[in-house]
């Protein structure tokens, strides 16, 4: 069975691909990289990265703002965010255009954590076929640590929002129970503490229970 | 053209047998799993439904399975998670883990499918305009569904005359879509030259619509109709119009899990089975659009849901919702069965539109991927009547033709 010919077959209304290799008129040249991504910081700090690499750094918002002028960018490269919304439009592009500049992914069968942990890290990349998985590699690294850089400062950013929000209910929660209750901040504290371990829940969870408690009170006539 | 037999099982009486008690034994069969902590990815669409049932009624945890679901825009992730082993397994179109073991895709991956998901759920879209050129050029009504191929063919014709083809929107080059649509437009001898195919996934489609960037689309509920209750298109042909019956959704799974992991797959199978048993009760329905609605999950109108669940389709905005009869058919007469006879269909699209070498032997290729016998031992273990949708129910346009 030879599968090989169907491998990239265009989607539509193109000819059959010709699988040119040239690597060997880009092995002296260095690699232009195009870097789909709405997140600007995000793209600035993958550009910083490559600083060091013998490569250069294309960026562009989105597949469709990078479909007009393909051609002259001419990327060896293309790394998009795996869930970014027009990926589907950049493999069309890469299928249209097989035969003048096949893009293919890089799925380095034979290094299938390089391949995971791209795709973990959101990591999409598109290599001009034929460009050995050498030259690739440390680009996608790259990539990939800034990406998780990025990703980890989210959560970060995100935890901290929630810890925040947990701390104001647990103050309102204690306030209501100071003016209700006429306890003092430790006592209230203290009370809401005691429910939290004798019930096995999270304090904000305790806290949460008294706010709509008292809500649903004092609504009833 | 329904054939008899899907007729009877479309109206009659198989829906009334289908046990509304659910046939399982109480005991577990897998007291021993090699890896309970499972990684599975779905697309916000109706027929993710199985893999949200199971996880949402506790139908995995049942077999002793931890899932984690994962929401991917769309099939481009879920091919490349699945293929780098960043998903163990996910809901497919029935030809993508066909495309990704024969290498259509960029990384060629053996695949494995216990069990289908479901059948039919699709429907082809146009824009209003596109909608009011058809009808003029028809002269009748267009919205008739049987006659909207022809009236399409007239506007494809003119819209070539004008050199500015229609362009239609599919959710993945290999998908059940594209060659249903291909399909249909061949049927009515529409041009192909008039029609540009570009890939949009399936939550963005409306979106692509609403915008002007396309003349049409065809996708799975509930994104057709919420296009239509947005007044933005006309839906002119369903599933059950262009190939009723057909294997809509797949769950698959890397061969290399299945051959390593067999209990665990089991285990994944009957929990699938439970929900789409659970999904075809037409009792069921309304509270599976609700459990399904949630952001995390299909992020959808729960009204919108509904509609296509309870087996009806919006065909054109500010009209009631007509029945359609099996328009989502999720277990009922063997629907889970992963028939190779019937997925190679798809194979022969392939094979029609050049994908692939036409000399191949399209169900031997089906067969390495698509497994009834694991579909069967599950059925087995939930000692469930051992059906076959091919055997009763297919429609004879679906099954190869005997040599």
């Amino acid at each position: 069975m030879d599968h090989e010919t169907s491998r990239i077959t265009p989607f539509h209304r193109s000819g059959p691909v010709a699988l040119a290799t040239r690597d060997t008129a880009r092995a002296f040249m260095s690699l232009r990289i195009l870097l789909i991504d709405c997140d600007a910081e995000r793209a600035r700090l993958v550009e910083e990265g490559l600083a060091g690499l013998d490569c250069e750094l294309l960026h562009r918002r989105s597949a469709a703002e990078a479909f007009a002028e393909l051609d002259a960018l001419r990327p060896d490269i293309v790394i998009i965010d795996t869930d970014a919304p027009d990926r589907d439009l950049l493999e069309q592009i890469g299928a249209l255009r097989a035969q003048a500049r096949p893009i293919v992914m890089f799925v380095d069968q034979s290094d299938e954590d390089a391949s995971l942990r791209a795709i973990e890290a959101g990591v999409s990349a598109y290599v001009v076929n034929g460009l050995s998985p050498a030259r690739v590699r440390p680009i996608l690294d790259v990539a990939v640590a800034r990406f998780r850089y990025i990703e980890a400062l989210r959560s970060e950013l995100a935890r901290s929002r929630a810890d925040l929000a947990e701390r104001k209910l647990i103050e309102r929660a204690k306030g209501l129970l100071m003016e209700r209750r006429g306890l003092s901040e430790e006592q209230a504290f203290a009370a809401l503490r005691r429910q939290a371990m004798n019930e096995g829940l999270r304090l904000v969870e305790v806290a949460r229970r008294v706010l709509s408690v008292a809500e649903l009170l004092d609504r009833v006539p | 053209m329904i054939k008899r037999a899907l007729r009877s099982l479309i109206f009659g009486d198989e829906r009334r047998a289908t046990p509304r008690v659910s046939y399982f034994p109480a005991e577990r069969v897998n007291s021993k799993l090699e890896s309970p902590r499972v990684a599975l990815g779905f697309v916000p669409l109706t027929d993710a439904a199985p893999l949200i049932v199971a996880a949402e009624r506790g139908y995995f945890a049942a077999e002793g399975l931890a899932v984690e679901l994962w929401r991917e825009t769309s099939w481009a992730s879920i091919r490349d998670k699945l293929a780098a082993g960043a998903l163990d397994g996910a809901q497919t179109l029935a030809p993508l883990p066909l495309a990704m073991h024969l290498g259509l895709t960029p990384a060629r991956t053996p695949m494995c499918v216990p069990l289908l998901l479901d059948r039919n759920g699709n429907a082809f879209t146009v824009s209003r305009s596109l909608y009011r050129r058809m009808q003029i050029l028809a002269r009748e009504d267009a919205g008739v569904r049987s006659r909207s191929g022809h009236a399409l063919r007239a506007a494809a014709r003119e819209a070539l005359a004008a050199g500015r083809p229609l362009r239609f929107a599919t959710v993945f080059p290999h998908s059940t879509h594209t060659y249903l649509l291909r399909h249909w437009l061949d049927r009515y001898q529409v041009p192909a030259q008039a029609i540009e195919l570009s890939v949009v996934p399936p939550p963005l489609m409306v979106e692509q619509l609403a915008a002007g960037r396309i003349d049409g689309f065809i996708v799975g509920a509930p994104w057709h109709t919420l296009a239509v209750q947005s007044g933005l298109g006309r839906i002119v042909a369903a599933s059950t119009d262009i190939l009723p019956g057909h294997p809509e959704k797949a769950f698959a799974v890397r061969r290399s899990f299945a051959v390593s992991y067999p209990r665990t797959l089991l285990a994944l199978t009957r929990a699938l089975l439970r929900a789409c048993l659970w999904l075809d009760d037409p009792e069921h329905r309304a509270a599976a659009a609700g459990l399904i609605s949630a952001r995390r999950y299909v992020h959808a109108p729960i009204e919108c849901l509904r509609i296509g669940l309870e087996d009806r389709l919006l065909a054109a905005t500010g009209e009631t919702p007509q029945v359609c009869a099996g328009f989502h058919v999720f277990h009922r007469g063997g629907a889970n069965c992963p028939d190779p006879r019937e997925v190679s269909w798809y194979l022969r699209e392939m094979m029609r539109w050049g994908e692939i070498d036409a000399a191949l032997d399209a169900e031997r290729l089906a067969a390495e991927v698509f497994r009834p016998s694991l579909y069967f031992a599950a059925l087995r273990t939930l000692n469930a009547p051992q059906s076959r949708f091919a055997d009763a129910h297919s429609s004879e346009a679906l099954l190869p033709r005997p040599a």
